[in-house]
Order: C-alpha cells, then sequence, then structure tokens
C-alpha cells in the first residue's frame, strides 16, 4: 500500500511538471512585454540541461525529455517575442512620443 | 520511436555533456570547472536556480508584484510542492534525498510568496466606489 502511494505521488509530480509548459503555451498570448527575461531565460537553461539529463540516466526517460522540449520550445517562442517587442515595438513606441 | 531510440542512443547512459576535442582541450586545461561537464552536476545546479533567480529578484525588488505570471508561478508552486512530499516518501533517506527535498521545498516556497505578492497587489487594485452623495 505504501509502494503503490509512493508511485502515486511520484505519478502526480510527473504531470504536475507538465503543468510548465502547458503555464509557459498559455502565457503566448499575454503581452510580450510582460514577459520576465530573466525567469525565462533561467528556464530555458534549466530545461536544457534536463533534456540532457533525461537521457543520460539509464533508463532513460523519454516522456520527461518530450515535456522538457516542450517547455524549451514555449520558454524559446517567449524570449523570441519578448526580443523581437524590444527591438522593433518598443522603438516605433518611442517614435511615435 | 525506435527511431528515436536510435539517435538518442550515443547519450543514453553519457553523463557527460560535451564530448568534442574543443571541450576536451578546454577542461584539461581548467580541471577545475570540469565538473560542469557532468550532466548529474548541472541538473541539481538549474534545478536550485529555479528557486535562487526569484529569491534574488524579490530581495532586489527588481520584480515588481504586477510582472509576476500568476500561471508559471503557480505551475513551479505546485511541482515544488509535490516532489517535496514525494522526496520524504523514497527510499533510502540520504544526504540525496534531503537536497531534493530541500530544493523543491525552496521552489515552492519563492513561487508561492510571488503568488501571495502579486494576489496582494490585485487587491490593492481594487478601488472602492466613492459615494457621491
Amino acid at each position: 500500500m505504501a509502494e503503490r502511494w509512493t508511485k502515486m505521488v511520484g505519478f502526480l509530480g510527473a504531470a504536475a511538471n507538465w503543468t510548465i509548459p502547458i503555464a509557459s503555451f498559455m502565457n503566448l498570448k499575454n503581452d510580450p512585454e510582460k514577459v520576465d527575461p530573466i525567469m525565462t531565460t533561467t528556464l530555458a537553461v534549466y530545461s536544457a540541461v534536463f533534456m540532457r539529463w533525461a537521457i543520460a540516466i539509464y533508463p532513460p526517460n523519454y516522456w520527461l525529455l518530450g515535456c522538457h522540449v516542450a517547455n524549451e520550445v514555449a520558454q524559446l517562442t517567449q524570449l523570441g517575442r519578448y526580443g523581437k517587442w524590444k527591438v522593433f515595438d518598443s522603438k516605433q513606441e518611442s517614435d511615435k512620443q | 520511436m525506435n527511431a528515436l531510440r536510435g539517435l538518442l542512443n550515443k547519450y543514453t547512459g553519457n553523463q557527460i555533456v560535451f564530448s568534442n576535442k574543443y571541450a576536451t582541450t578546454f577542461f584539461e586545461k581548467f580541471p577545475k570547472l570540469a565538473f560542469l561537464n557532468n550532466v548529474t552536476n548541472l541538473a541539481p545546479m538549474m534545478k536550485w536556480s529555479l528557486s535562487i533567480v526569484p529569491i534574488t529578484q524579490i530581495l532586489s525588488g527588481t520584480k515588481l508584484p504586477e510582472n509576476i505570471d500568476v500561471y508559471q508561478a503557480s505551475s513551479l508552486c505546485a511541482t515544488g510542492s509535490i516532489w517535496t512530499y514525494y522526496a520524504t516518501l523514497i527510499s533510502p533517506q540520504n544526504t540525496g534525498t534531503r537536497m531534493l527535498a530541500a530544493c523543491n521545498a525552496a521552489m515552492a516556497a519563492c513561487h508561492g510568496y510571488n503568488i501571495y505578492r502579486r494576489t496582494k497587489w490585485e487587491k490593492s487594485q481594487i478601488i472602492p466606489i466613492e459615494n457621491k452623495n
């Protein structure tokens, strides 16, 4: 019984891991200027390292790899949107003033 | 899936991050940095960064409550909470499991505090209806 509970909590933790890329994808609808570049970069580097870690362990954890690939895509997309806004849109805004 | 496994096969069980000649030369020149080339050392450091970065932002005041992302903070807080509890269930209980619990507890705590800051800020934005009688 205790072992089944531990496995269930472990599964719940793995499911919770997926909420990180889901939250990031949900934020793609927000304004680019609200993106925090420091935290986004931290999450991008974190996912890159854990992509490597997921396949470095034996046996490899392909579900964890998929989770961090999804998060990597989400974070890099956010960084791209922020960078584009920083370079182009904010310049236009300052030109308007 | 088998094609993917074949592609990733050279990385399976391989903890060295970079193996090319430039990396080898670099880490021979700077042996004290060689521990960074092992993913089992890098991964916990990156996990801790998910707590250290937001704590630094809280202490320095560079992250204003209105810029806190509730979705992100909630998912990181929930993930940290569950893995903290999980770390108390698994055997053996040693330094590794205690560090796992501490790391995830720190992550849950600082992102939980961010949620609190955001919630408090949102309440302060509610302007009471002025009585114009």
